[in-house]
């Protein structure tokens, strides 16, 4: 980062579109931002085929769009690529997005080709690679991604991040939303637990995040973050409505440089940046500017500013899911992150037939604890799996007749125990896989809501890939 | 200051509270009057009766109130009467005070708490009465009332009722009536319509009555040592003379009914026997049999609600509703039995799949359900735009006509939810939703009205037929066994002529009632 002051305001007004407009005007006005005839990319939340806040506000993405037709944009897209396997022509057609877009001069970019695609079933690799020149291959980690030509053809990246409290990050930053520039398959951090033993006590898999968060950021960056917590989710988000709800701050945070916008909204948000991973590491590797005196601060005062929120569950225990009883081990952030959305999922979404299941211990992390006697276990991820095969609740003593011995002698018998329910993964799938090994465990008839949505709306995404 | 006819049927009711000195007074008495403001005739037992049973409870339980009439600037009192009042409620004698027996002023209207002592002191000293409780009418308060009750006799019904609630309303938004201490039906009834600025008052019950079709009911309200009917027929009387071929005359009736003077005995009562018996004497298409505790119970939760309802606070008072609902032959009954009650009909249902076991509905479970499914489609900040059409004014129901919206427009609501709660909601003006010279489509209508009122979620259509046939195929014919009407009408939900939504989301469209049954009914029968 040169010595260049990043610029930073933090604005406020009756409506989203006010305070942004206030906000650009703190930083000089659009046309710092955007030239004349040029090709703007804005960089939405573009999640799931969910209501307001998974997704970016329309209002703010509308005022963005008309300050950068002020400027002169010859073209703007609007894009992200969606959350784990929804496609962005799903979450587009559910909301209405694509016709809404091009009403307000816009255009939807279907980053994942799934406007092309049709009814046609095809692999998350063949549908990247539907059209070959709409991506171009970059090494990152060791390991080659597809990244959307349109991002790096344009001229301009915008990333208008809505901010909603996040499990692992306290809340979603503007970094970790350009991370869906590229697609779930390629987001994914997985590693053989059994290889890393020593990976669960220093986080890899957080390490591993954080570093591939910044090397997709590295390749294009923003040159305006706009993070919208004009309405801001707070409880159990980002995607879980349930136990969430949104506080009207009226506060909207811009700037120049992500890490810097990133760093005053969590200090506007009353968190310690640099106990934030993702600014952390910036700070650690030297990228964006972390250090508040390099900052120009525009707008209202900080000191001014008091939103206490309610931020995510930091324990599992804490999401107080009835029947469900946690045992865990020493565990890593992404089988913490993908049990905090199944256990979360299912409390939201399976009201009726969390009453129907048997009680059941929750298995997760290295050597997890004994679980609870009489109880269904299920064996989150690869860790709990591997650990626990010499346990003792594996086997069920039993006094019974051997039919194998010529005068069925009386003894004492060794059996499987079958009330157990291995969900593989280092970490786990997402949403569909999970619920559907759990539907077959516990058969339809004890989970009549999960059954109407796998079967008959369809509403969680099978994974093709 | 009071109207003639007003303070007649007052002084009659007073006179007869003031001659009840004990219960077998009240089964001797056979008195008609009528229940004030309106012309609905009621035996005076059966009032007192229901005060005693409702005043304690909802509005105060002591005795004596003073109401005093201000001047409509606050400055002065126009004039003060002290209500002499059992402890039940029943009033029993007026008592006309000399207005200037206590020095108003202005301020007094901002601190009740203060007014309240002061003239409790000036009252016992000088006028030697003790009150609990105030009540405070601006002279316009009173006028509206005066008006209300002028040519009562020669009123019907659905005028009065719209009549009634206008000038209701436009006391309670006006600030035109006080009660101290404020009991909470006053403070709920005051949010609700603060909040419904949207609402015409004065076509309120016309809207309603608009979606019933004829019906003749009767609805029993029982609890030891009260026992009650309202006989409620709407129908159109077709009797016509030369000169009226063309004229069908509208029929609006309600009937309080004492059943107290009948012999019974509410412990020895069998609900389905007085039912039928009541029925065939008052010819009721349905009769049903409600215990008034429980209806009382509901109503006092509805009134300590908040209003409008938070999301949990509605899912809890629709558990309710449908506990009470499953609670039949326990909490509630009617004759003749609900069809879906019969075992002939729920086991020939089951048989093709359809397992409507209503005793077993999912009480606990449904609203989660609906609230989950509510927050997670439509999100926890969201606009809607509501169009209700009324297929009936199009000439020709031509399905690609673009002027359908235009030609069937009936009028249109903005409503904001924030957490699933319902924070704002607009009336439109037809002009502001539909533009003569453009399309008329859900999705033009969304884009150019999310310009102007910030980003709409989503654009509903309703058609007024399809409320109506829902009323009255799934509420109001319990008994009537019919499938094939109520196939229809669960069809017209998917006719976009009747129901239409933009984004045409895929989730409503692949609802089958069939598969949502799991959900709605329990699985355990026993």
């Amino acid at each position: 980062m040169s010595n260049k002051l990043a610029r930073v305001s933090i604005s406020t007004g009756e409506t989203p579109n006010d305070a942004l407009r206030e906000g650009i005007t703190n930083l000089g006005g659009i046309s710092q931002f955007i030239g004349e005839n040029e090709k703007v990319f804005i960089k939405i939340n573009l999640n799931m085929p969910t209501g307001f806040p998974s997704n970016v506000n329309l209002d703010t993405l509308c005022e963005v769009i008309r300050l950068c037709k002020q400027a002169g944009a010859q073209k703007i897209y609007v894009g992200s690529f969606a959350f784990e396997n929804f496609t962005v022509k799903k979450v587009s057609d559910e909301l209405g997005l694509s016709e809404f877009i091009e009403f307000n001069e816009g255009e939807l970019a279907y980053l994942d080709n799934s406007d092309k695609i049709g009814t046609i079933k095809l692999s998350d690799e063949d549908k990247l690679q539907l059209q070959p020149d709409s991506f171009r291959e970059i090494e990152i980690l060791d390991s080659r991604i597809l990244y959307p030509q349109t991002i790096l053809d344009s001229d301009k990246l915008i990333c208008i991040n809505q901010v909603n409290v996040h499990p692992v990050f306290d809340i979603n930053l503007a970094v970790l939303n350009l991370y869906s520039c590229i697609h779930y398959k390629y987001r994914r951090i997985s590693h053989d637990s059994s290889k890393e033993k020593s990976a669960l006590g220093s986080d890899q898999f957080r390490s591993n995040l954080v570093a591939k968060i910044f090397d997709v950021y590295n390749v294009k960056k923003p040159n305006l973050v706009i993070n919208d917590l004009f309405y801001f989710m707070e409880g159990a988000g980002p995607f879980i409505y349930k136990d969430s709800k949104i506080k009207l701050t009226k506060y909207i945070i811009s700037g120049n440089d992500a890490v810097a916008t990133d760093y005053i909204t969590l200090k506007i948000l009353g968190l310690e940046p640099r106990s934030n991973p993702i600014i952390s590491y910036a700070r650690k590797k030297k990228m964006g500017t972390t250090q508040p005196e390099k900052i120009n601060l525009f707008g209202e005062k900080i000191d001014d500013i008091d939103i206490g929120f309610k931020p995510c569950a930091k324990k599992l225990e804490d999401i107080n899911l009835q029947k469900f009883v946690i045992k865990k081990g020493v565990s890593c952030s992404g089988c913490f992150l993908h049990a905090y959305y199944l256990l979360n999922f299912i409390k939201s979404l399976l009201i009726k037939d969390l009453n129907y299941l048997p009680n059941c211990s929750f298995l997760m992390g290295e050597n997890p604890l004994e679980p609870e006697e009489s109880t269904e276990i299920i064996l989150f991820g690869d860790c709990a799996i591997n650990s626990t095969i010499n346990r003792d609740f594996r086997i069920i003593k039993k006094e019974g007749r051997n039919i194998k011995s010529f005068f069925l002698k009386k003894e004492i018998l060794y059996k499987t125990n079958k009330k157990m329910l291995p969900i593989p993964g280092c970490p786990p799938n997402l949403i569909y896989d999970n619920f559907n090994l759990i539907l077959k465990y516990f058969k339809k008839s004890n989970l009549p809501t999960l059954n109407f949505y796998m079967k008959n709306l369809k509403f969680i995404p099978k994974s093709e890939s | 200051m009071i109207q003639e006819s007003f303070k007649k049927n007052w002084k009659e009711i007073l006179n007869f509270n003031l001659g009840i000195q004990d219960e077998e007074d009240l089964k001797k008495a056979e008195v008609l009057v009528r229940i004030p403001t309106t012309p609905i005739e009621i035996d005076a037992s059966l009032l007192y009766k229901l005060v005693s049973n409702i005043y304690p409870d909802f509005v105060n339980d002591k005795e004596n109130v003073l109401d005093i009439i201000i001047s409509d600037d606050g400055k002065s009192i126009k004039a003060i009467y002290a209500h002499i009042t059992h402890s039940n409620g029943n009033h029993l004698q007026a008592i006309d005070i000399n207005k200037n027996i206590y020095a108003f002023q202005q301020k007094d209207l901002d601190d009740f708490e203060n007014f309240f002592e002061k003239i409790q002191i000036v009252l016992r000293e000088k006028e030697r009465i003790i009150v609990s409780g105030i009540r405070v009418y601006k002279a316009k308060a009173i006028e509206l009332i005066n008006g209300l009750s002028k040519n009562l006799e020669t009123q019907d019904l659905v005028t009065n009722f719209n009549r009634l609630c206008s000038v209701y309303f436009d006391i309670l938004r006006d600030d035109l009536f006080f009660i101290y201490p404020e009991p909470p039906f006053m403070v709920y009834l005051k949010k609700v319509v603060k909040f419904s600025n949207f609402v015409e008052s004065t076509k309120i019950f016309d809207s309603i009555y608009s979606f019933l079709s004829n019906f003749k009911i009767s609805l029993t309200f029982a609890k030891e040592n009260l026992l009650f009917s309202l006989l409620i027929e709407k129908s159109i009387d077709e009797s016509k003379n030369d000169e009226e071929i063309s004229k069908k005359r509208h029929i609006f009736s309600i009937k309080i009914i004492n059943n107290e003077n009948s012999d019974y005995n509410f412990s020895d009562l069998n609900p389905k026997s007085f039912l039928k018996q009541f029925s065939k004497q008052c010819n009721t298409n349905y009769s049903y049999f409600i215990n008034f505790d429980d209806f009382l119970s509901y109503i006092a939760d509805l009134f300590e609600s908040d209003f409008p309802f938070d999301q949990d606070r509605l899912s809890l008072l629709i558990q309710k509703i449908l506990y009470a609902y499953k609670s039949y032959d326990i909490k509630w009954f009617s004759y003749p039995t609900p069809i879906s009650y019969n075992f002939f009909v729920r086991f020939f249902s089951r048989l093709v799949g359809f397992n409507i076991n209503l005793k077993k509905i999912s009480y606990w479970a449904i609203p989660g359900f609906f609230t989950s499914a509510q927050n997670s489609i439509m999100g926890l900040y969201n606009k809607i735009l509501v169009i209700f059409t009324d297929k009936t004014l199009i000439q020709k129901d031509d399905e690609e006509s673009q002027d359908f919206l235009t030609e069937s427009y009936i009028s249109a609501y903005l409503i904001e939810f924030l957490n699933g709660k319902i924070i704002f909601i607009q009336k439109l003006d037809k002009e502001n939703v539909l533009k003569e010279d453009q399309f008329n489509t859900l999705q033009e209508i969304r884009e150019r009205l999310s310009e102007k009122f910030g980003y709409l979620s989503y654009v509903i259509s309703i058609d007024k037929t399809l409320i109506s046939l829902i009323i009255n195929n799934f509420i109001l014919n319990l008994n009537r066994f019919n499938p094939f009407a109520k196939l229809m009408t669960l069809r017209k939900l998917k006719n976009r002529r009747y129901l239409n939504f933009y984004p045409q989301s895929s989730v409503p469209q692949k609802v089958k009632v069939r598969k949502l049954l799991p959900i709605l009914i329990d699985k355990h029968e026993f």
